[in-house]
């Protein structure tokens, strides 16, 4: 970091531009990470295995999976808190991969928003700022205040604050520096379910309004659906597929993205031995005049009935119904015959 | 009202100390005013500034040692480096002093920097104590993010870590100012005059005891005031982070940096605890060899067995006292948390003033005739429990309180609503949630106990002579050889409770965990925000 | 431990430290009642006698001796002569002391102001122990003297002081050492002073002191120990510490020098003994105090190397060996008097 302004405290995040003439994953112009063959060890055990994938500036990458499937740690390795064991990790054009984090320059955002409890919400968001004078700083402080919707709040102390609060002062004091990536690790978990649509939707639109590139983990599908531009499913270490949220969802690349986004029925393909169909529930519909497939158990969701049906073969699948006054619900053990209602074709798995 | 009845009685004799301001002995004052006084208030404050920086820092940087990085060796060093507090400064003292005099002459090395660097080695491991609870219960997080904005692993100690930390080496730091301030033996060695040793120069000087007891006062104001100063700092900042997960980032170290930091750590045991416990080894067995013990009576069983009874003794009747007054704690009502001050004063008070203060109070009871025929509190073994409990109830107090009203009210509450009764509660659900922490407050009382001098000295019954009787008896004739018989003994017996305190600690941690809370917690409120 | 054996354990700990509290331990003469004040059913018994002592060094086989001569049994506590003395008022009519015995004349003086003492009419005493070294209402006596006189390196030191004034001649100037204001030694010399030519002059003595730049060190062993090892050239001490000494190295070189021979006389203090007010055993005491001045004056007086008070009594050989001197006897009553003065010249000329 020569040159860079020595502060008193740490050292100014001025963006480094140390361009290796080698670097091939020199990203295009408007990707603002890049993430290539990313491995991460723990134990003999893989636990991020060869991840790549990219975002572009402004884009909201979210990825999700089931506990234990490496988001976090694929995090802490992009954050540069954890050492890979390969790959290579490029923000904004220069490759970071050998870096502390201090030197990178993102933001990073926990479930339980972490802020220092020691220190005033203005004092909280100007940490990162110390290159600034007081003057500018205080000028930042006032502006990511009002992007995150929150102005009166600059003189409280954390403990002061909701959660919800909490969460959208955490994320402006990451936006304070202007990271090129933002990092989430589940930042909605911690909340009251009541409060969490009501922060979800702050915080994206913050970071909209931004126009800042982040990367979210979560567990909760629901969210990742809803809020990224883009959803990466992993599994044990391994990105499955990353692709828009309907992409994703209406044309998964293999079972586990299928299962993991939604309820999903594989029905075997009559042309193909290895191939399989997929029939979300709303793909099929009951023919209830008897036949050989048993209704095994049934659920109220409100908006539709979803039924479980043991089909003749054997094989389980699941049926919504519309549901609504004057429906009258089938019955557990009632026969009936499954049909498929999709009015498209259905999309077409390995086995 | 057991509570206050507690608390009544355990203030009198500092009560009886404090009247003597009502009339004031002005001359004493002017007179000490132009002489030494300006002296004294001038030593009590580089004394107490030295070696609460020098605590501060030792204490924090060890406890960082042992509790960020992994190293061979540092589970074993993170046990050792508490270890000094077996040894009494009054022990410490003699062996540097005679250690030093060689390499730095008789007048160099009776000096006020010495006398601080022995104080900050003794009182070191209560800094270190708190300091490694705070950071083990910090979160790793919020040093992620401080190094996501742009800071250094070291700049994200000084930002972030240290400044959480603040509130535990705070409690720390307020207790080694409590021992520096009272403290009589060790300053006397190095012709250090503080006010504490102002206290005895009026007494013994003047025999004017109201004027000792209003230097006394002077004492106690000081130590209220500089507590309250640092409550005042503190504001309304917080300093735990809620709902996160403890635990700090381990960083392992190898090769030369391994090295290094256990060359640290070992060094500084090897100068705190090795080199004069093994000096004091040497005198011993040069004690044996010419067998010096005639002129000071030394029979280690019979001074080993007065020091357990009163060291057994006097713990349990803190532990019971304190668990009465915690329980007298009502969350809504100021009054319990107020009793408790009051009858934890007795710390902040130099041991020879409490001990006047008890003496006057028991020879006031016994000319009441209100116990049987014969009975006399003055000079009986209650009489002498009673003034230990008086000076040093406050450390049992403050530890078992913060572990106690730390077991969460929800799992009380239950308790109640299942039909326990509150004694119950208490016992089957309280205390063992907040075992480990009241052991180990115990322990940290105990070893007071076992060390403690001036009170002993002043009110002890026939038949009980305490092993730190037999070091003053020796070393009061200079007589060093004769005194590492007994010194080694209680620095034995204090590393026994080092190891109960740990051994509490330690069980505590992996037991509470589980709840998500330690009870390195019981520690925090120690002497520091409750005080006063 | 299971839950239900809790409040069990529990209980019997209360009930433990109770138990312990209330019978506390005995003296150690096989008494084991549940008293809280070990044997006040012996206290006040003929065979047996209560001492309060500040003089603890070698005191112990000098009792046993006591004992075994008289039969009456000694027990004692020991600790700080002021604090002894606290305790012996606060105590009042309560107390088990029969005999209190001080390391020095002042704070006895104090404790005869006080009024804890008790006035003896014994042939004995007064016929062994000269007037000067008891009081005169007979309530104190000494029981030996304590020289307190200016020593010096034999090996570098010509031409040492010969009075306590020339010990602040400049010639010492940086080469002294002394005992702290705090000690009662110190204050008792500075008294004496004061008896023998007057506050002022007391004041200019002390002052040159002051000004010599002495080494302050609050043990006479050490003090000892300093001359020898060339910290210091010239010192004030107390003569029996040079006899400790002398007997683990008899080559050990440091010298007595005898002030005020010209004058006079040597400042003296004494180990004093007493009769208390409420002696529960005044003629066990005073058994105690006389034997202390007969039978057992040479063993008490030579267990310290120090100068026994009955001018008959030879003291031991080392103490011969320090040669006769002049004592200054007069003044020794009037310590207790000057110290408040002594006290106020040495805090006056800022010595330490």
């Amino acid at each position: 970091m020569k040159g860079a302004p020595q502060t008193r405290f740490c050292k100014a995040k001025v963006a480094t531009t140390v361009r290796d003439p080698m670097d091939i994953t020199r990203g295009a112009p408007g990707v603002a990470l890049s993430v290539a063959g990313v491995t991460r060890h723990i134990a003999g055990r893989d636990v991020v295995n060869q991840v790549s994938f990219d975002v572009a500036d402004g884009e909201i990458v979210v990825i999700v999976g089931p506990s234990g499937c490496g988001k976090s740690s694929l995090l802490r390795a992009i954050a540069g808190l954890d050492p890979i064991a390969a790959g290579r990790v490029v923000l904004d054009g220069s490759d970071v991969t050998s870096m502390p984090p201090e030197k990178r320059r993102i933001g990073l955002v926990f479930q339980d928003h972490a802020l220092f409890p020691h220190r005033r919400v203005d004092q909280n968001i100007a940490f990162g700022l110390t290159h600034l004078d007081w003057a500018a700083r205080s000028r930042r402080v006032g502006e990511l205040l009002e992007l995150v919707r929150l102005p009166g709040v600059a003189k409280r102390y954390p403990h002061e604050l909701s959660g919800g609060e909490q969460q959208r002062i955490a994320l402006a004091r990451a936006l304070a520096p202007n990271p090129a990536v933002v990092l989430l690790d589940e930042p909605f978990a911690g909340l009251d379910s009541s409060l969490r649509d009501d922060v979800r939707t702050d915080v994206i639109a913050a970071l909209r309004r931004r126009n800042a590139a982040a990367v979210l983990i979560t567990h909760d599908r629901e969210e990742a659906l809803a809020l990224g531009d883009r959803v990466a499913v992993m599994s044990n270490g391994q990105m499955h597929q990353i692709d828009s949220p309907d992409e994703l969802f209406e044309r998964p690349s293999d079972r586990f993205v299928a299962t993991f986004l939604g309820e999903a029925s594989f029905l075997p393909d009559p042309d193909a031995r290895d191939v399989v169909m997929m029939a979300r529930p709303h793909d099929l519909t009951l023919g209830a005049d008897g036949g050989y497939d048993v209704i095994t158990a049934r659920r109220y969701l409100g908006a539709t009935w979803r039924y479980r049906v043991q089909r003749s073969d054997g094989s389980e699948v699941d049926v919504d119904l519309a549901g609504g006054p004057g429906i009258m619900p089938l019955e557990i053990g009632d026969p009936c015959t499954v049909m498929v209602d999709a009015g498209h074709p259905l999309h077409r798995l390995p086995a | 009202m057991v509570h206050a009845a507690i608390a009544v009685a355990l203030s009198v004799p500092l009560l009886v100390i404090v009247w003597s301001i009502v009339q004031p002995s002005t001359e004493v004052w002017q007179e000490l005013w132009a002489t030494r006084l300006p002296g004294m208030i001038r030593e009590t404050a580089i004394l107490l500034i030295m070696v609460l920086a020098g605590t501060l820092v030792l204490g924090t940087a060890l406890a960082w040692l042992v509790t960020a990085y992994q190293f061979p060796g540092r589970r074993v060093l993170g046990w050792l480096l508490v270890t000094p507090l077996a040894i009494p400064g009054y022990v410490l003292g003699f062996v540097w002093l005679d250690a030093l005099q060689e390499p730095l002459g008789a007048r160099g090395v009776r000096s006020i920097w010495l006398c601080a660097l022995v104080l900050t080695i003794t009182l070191y491991p209560y800094v270190y104590l708190f300091a490694r609870a705070a950071f083990r219960e910090q979160s790793q997080r919020a040093v992620d993010v401080a190094r996501s904005l742009g800071c250094s692993r070291a700049m994200a100690f000084w930002r972030v870590v240290l400044p959480m930390a603040r509130p535990s080496l705070a409690a720390g730091v307020a207790l080694v100012g409590m021992e520096v301030l009272t403290d009589i033996g060790t300053v006397r060695l190095f012709n250090v005059s503080t006010i504490a040793d102002g206290v005895l120069r009026v007494w013994f000087g003047t025999g004017n005891r109201d004027a000792a007891a209003e230097f006394a006062v002077l004492l106690i104001a000081v130590a209220i005031v500089l507590i309250a100063t640092e409550r005042l700092a503190r504001g309304r900042a917080r300093f735990t982070q809620t709902g996160s997960r403890a635990g700090l980032h381990v960083e392992w170290l190898y090769g030369a940096r391994a090295a290094t930091a256990s060359a640290i750590g070992w060094g500084a045991f090897t100068i705190a605890v090795a080199l004069p416990v093994s000096r004091l080894i040497a005198w011993a067995l040069e004690a044996r060899r010419t067998d010096q013990t005639s002129t000071v009576s030394g029979d280690l069983g019979f001074h080993l067995i007065s020091s357990l009874q009163v060291t057994v003794v006097a713990t349990l009747a803190c532990l019971g006292l304190g668990l009465i007054l915690v329980a007298g704690l009502n969350r809504r009502r100021a009054s319990g948390s107020l009793l408790a001050r009051l009858a934890t004063l007795g710390y902040t008070v130099p041991g020879p003033v409490v001990a006047i203060g008890v003496l006057v109070t028991l020879a006031a009871v016994d000319r009441l005739g209100w116990l049987p025929d014969g009975w006399l509190l003055v000079g009986s073994f209650v009489g002498l429990i009673y003034a230990l409990v008086v000076r040093f109830l406050a450390v049992a107090y403050q530890g078992m309180e913060a572990s106690i009203t730390k077991v969460s009210p929800s799992v009380v509450a239950s308790a109640r609503t299942l039909g326990a009764g509150r004694f119950r509660v208490a016992t089957r659900v309280e205390l063992p949630l907040a075992g480990a922490g009241i052991i180990a407050a115990s322990a940290l009382v105990a070893m007071d106990m076992l060390k403690e001098l001036p009170i002993t000295l002043i009110l002890r019954p026939f038949g009980i002579e305490t092993l730190p009787i037999w070091v003053w008896q020796a070393t009061s004739e200079s007589l060093w050889v004769q005194a590492a018989v007994p010194s080694l003994a209680i620095v034995a017996v204090g590393m026994v409770l080092v190891a109960v305190l740990l051994w509490a600690l330690e069980r505590g941690a992996e037991r509470v965990s589980r709840e998500g809370r330690t009870p390195d917690q019981v520690l925090q409120g120690k002497g520091g925000h409750d005080r006063a | 431990m299971t839950p239900k054996k809790r409040p069990l354990i529990l209980g019997t700990l209360l009930v433990g430290t109770l138990f312990l509290s209330a019978c506390g331990p005995g003296d150690g003469a096989g008494s084991d009642t549940a008293s809280v004040q070990a044997d006040s059913v012996e206290a006040g018994d003929a065979g047996m006698i209560t001492v309060y002592t500040g003089r603890h060094y070698g005191i112990e086989p000098v009792f046993a001796q006591f004992t075994a001569d008289t039969g009456i049994e000694v027990r004692f506590t020991t600790g700080n002569d002021p604090e002894l003395r606290e305790r012996l008022i606060a105590e009042g009519a309560n107390t088990p002391a029969d005999v209190v015995m001080t390391a020095d004349a002042a704070n006895i003086e104090l404790s005869a102001d006080a009024g804890v003492l008790a006035s003896v009419n014994s042939d004995i005493l007064t016929e062994t122990i000269p007037e000067e070294l008891r009081s005169e209402a007979n309530d104190w006596f000494a029981l030996s003297q304590r020289a307190r006189v200016i020593i010096a390196s034999t090996e570098r030191v010509e031409n040492p002081p010969t009075t306590y004034a020339d010990v602040g001649d400049p010639e010492w100037q940086g080469k002294l050492c002394l005992r702290p204001s705090t000690h009662p030694y110190t204050q008792s010399l500075v008294a004496s002073i004061i008896v023998a030519e007057g506050e002022e002059r007391a004041t200019e003595i002390v002052q040159s002191w002051v000004d010599n730049d002495p080494l302050y060190i609050d043990s006479d062993t050490e003090i000892y120990k300093a001359v020898a090892e060339g910290e210091c050239d010239v010192a004030i001490a107390n003569t029996y510490y040079l006899g400790r000494l002398l007997t683990e190295n008899p080559d050990f070189p440091v010298g007595i020098v005898w002030p005020e021979q010209d004058g006079r006389g040597t400042h003296i203090n004494v180990s004093t003994a007493a009769v208390t007010a409420n002696a529960p055993n005044p003629e066990g005491a005073l058994a105690l105090i006389e034997w202390l001045a007969t039978d057992g004056q040479q063993q008490f007086a030579n267990a310290n190397f120090e100068y026994p008070v009955d001018p008959n009594v030879e003291p031991s050989e080392i103490v011969a060996s320090f040669g006769q001197f002049t004592a200054d006897l007069d003044a020794v009553r009037q310590l207790g008097g000057n110290q408040p003065a002594a006290v106020m010249v040495l805090s006056a000329t800022g010595y330490e």
